[in-house]
């Protein structure tokens, strides 16, 4: 398999993990996928979570408006539309989603490869620039109301 | 009934709390603790009936914990609530003295249940 297949499977296996999240924890009962084959999301805040194992160095992460993080945070924290919700609280709460997602991911590849990895979640405001030794791909996850950018970023085996 | 949430978010110790409200522990008491240093510091000053606890989190993880009260002879019921859900981290969590491991994301059905199986009364 090659690079580029071998990312696009983890992507989908991303998307998959953000599903499950978002029925169980955020009561979405519907969301379009779009994947894209290349990275797309700039300028944007965003929590980042690494994956280390054999098979590669992985980044996971959740872009979005800011706007669009506040009412996934007031979802995820059962509080109403119009109820204050603080800086730090949304990026608590973004923090914690996205480091879920990548749970998910590890839960489902850890078949296939058993010495993958979790770290903590990284949140920052900015554009990722991906360099000659990584390989970026982008799924967006639209739920009508709010759309969010999952990114995927890889290390290349040298 | 005093337990114990630990977790670095602070989002995630209030989504547990009202999980387990909700799965029959409305009555109890909760303590919240950012990391395992600050669960130690709990647990020396309350008599806890229980404590959840995150794996990953920063200066002590959950792993850590667990091995450090064991080893000061608190025998404290103990379960993880975490996104590292894999069979493998089941297993060494259980070999730590875990009597549980519930995995993010989860619903109030899967604390109700979890919490029977373990034989934890609310």
């Amino acid at each position: 398999m090659n690079e580029s297949t071998e990312l696009e499977r983890w992507c989908d296996v991303m998307a998959e993990a953000f599903t499950e999240l978002a029925e169980s924890s955020l009561f979405v009962e519907e969301i379009d996928f779009v994947h894209l084959g290349w990275l797309n999301a700039k300028d944007a805040p965003g929590s980042y979570v690494p994956l280390v194992g054999d098979s590669g160095t992985f980044t996971f992460g959740i872009q979005g408006s800011w706007d669009d993080f506040s009412k996934l945070s007031r979802r995820f924290l059962f509080m109403d539309e119009g109820d204050e919700i603080s800086d730090e609280e949304i990026v608590d709460a973004i923090n914690e989603l996205c480091n879920i997602m990548a749970g998910g991911v590890k839960r489902r590849m850890v078949t296939h490869d058993s010495s993958l990895k979790l770290g903590l979640p990284t949140f920052f405001s900015g554009s990722i620039h991906v360099t000659s030794d990584q390989e970026a791909r982008e799924t967006i996850a639209d739920f009508k109301t709010e759309r969010f950018h999952l990114v995927a970023v890889k290390q290349k085996v040298k | 009934m005093e337990i114990l949430i630990t977790d670095d978010s602070k989002a995630m110790r209030m989504i547990v709390m009202r999980h387990m409200r909700q799965a029959g522990f409305e009555d109890a008491d909760f303590f919240e603790a950012g990391n395992g240093i600050e669960g130690l510091e709990v647990t020396e000053s309350h008599d806890l009936d229980l404590i959840l606890s995150d794996w990953n989190m920063p200066d002590m993880d959950g792993y850590q914990f667990l091995i450090e009260l064991r080893s000061r002879g608190h025998e404290v019921p103990f379960g993880f609530v975490t996104s590292e859900n894999t069979p493998d981290m089941l297993s060494k969590a259980r070999t730590a003295g875990a009597m549980f491991l519930i995995g993010k994301p989860f619903t109030v059905d899967i604390f109700r249940e979890t919490l029977r199986a373990a034989g934890v009364a609310g």
